[in-house]
């Protein structure tokens, strides 16, 4: 039980600091996996709300998803790739 | 080299380059390069939060560099390994790109590391029927999400169950 409450203290930090990450690069196209349905989303950042992404999302994988304005909880994300320019790898059309 | 060392945005502690990497390919080497080069860097960065946390809370960006609650020492861990290949393992119990279902285990180097993630380069996905499959861009992997992390030669065959 109180072991619950400190491990919360870090946790939000952590949300926060990934957030922060991707408010910097708002515009960039940005790669995310997530273990639900539709597992993958590649697309645009609009913006980023507390813990929410929000996504023009170009490809997801069903057809009928994408290329629509997607709400994206942090908390859920595995991996992610957000482009930086500068050299970086960019995410390929796949 | 301080100066050069000063102008890394503030949320990435460190970041080697490939070059690098590939100037010493054997391993034991890298260790001790790695070791000499980082000590150093963790002193500096440690000088550099104390101050910080004694300011204000204005400062948001800086505030994510603090390593003085115990609670983030942690990511000192994954600090001292960068520029080494991992293996890592997520919570998840499988994850899927376009149809193709795997389990979350995933080989790379470290090249930065934040308080909310790290970032793996060369990464290669254990898929099931391409064990060597290597994504064309780097992942990052928030650090809440890592179960499992261990230092691996990526060459390694290893059994997915």
């Amino acid at each position: 039980m109180s072991n619950y409450e400190l491990s919360k203290i870090p946790y939000d930090w952590r949300i926060e600091a990934i957030a922060e990450e991707f408010t910097r690069y708002i515009g960039n196209r940005a790669f995310i996996l997530v273990p639900q349905f539709p597992f993958m989303y590649i697309g645009v950042i609009l913006d980023v709300v507390g813990s929410e992404i929000i996504m023009d999302v170009e490809r997801t994988q069903i057809e009928q998803l994408e290329n629509r304005i997607w709400q994206i909880n942090i908390d859920t994300m595995q991996v992610f790739y957000i482009e930086r320019g500068d050299g970086w790898p960019t995410i390929p059309e796949f | 080299m301080d100066n050069s060392k000063k102008k890394i945005r503030p949320i990435i502690i460190e970041r080697k380059s490939k070059r690098v990497h590939e100037t010493y390919p054997e391993t034991t080497e890298t260790e001790d390069e790695n070791v000499d080069e980082l000590d150093p860097i963790t002193a500096e960065n440690v000088e550099e939060t104390d101050p910080v946390t004694k300011q204000s809370k204005d400062n948001k960006e800086s505030s994510y560099r603090s390593t003085l609650g115990s609670s983030l020492n942690e990511i000192d861990l994954f600090r001292e390994r960068i520029g080494e290949d991992v293996l890592i393992v997520l919570e998840a119990s499988q994850l899927n790109i376009l149809g193709q279902v795997f389990r979350p285990i995933f080989t790379g180097r470290i090249v930065e590391v934040t308080v909310g993630s790290i970032l793996l380069e060369d990464v290669i996905i254990k898929m099931p029927n391409a064990p060597f499959f290597q994504f064309p861009t780097p992942l990052s992997f928030p650090i809440q999400k890592v179960v499992g992390m261990t230092r691996f030669d990526p060459t390694t065959r290893i059994p997915i169950l």
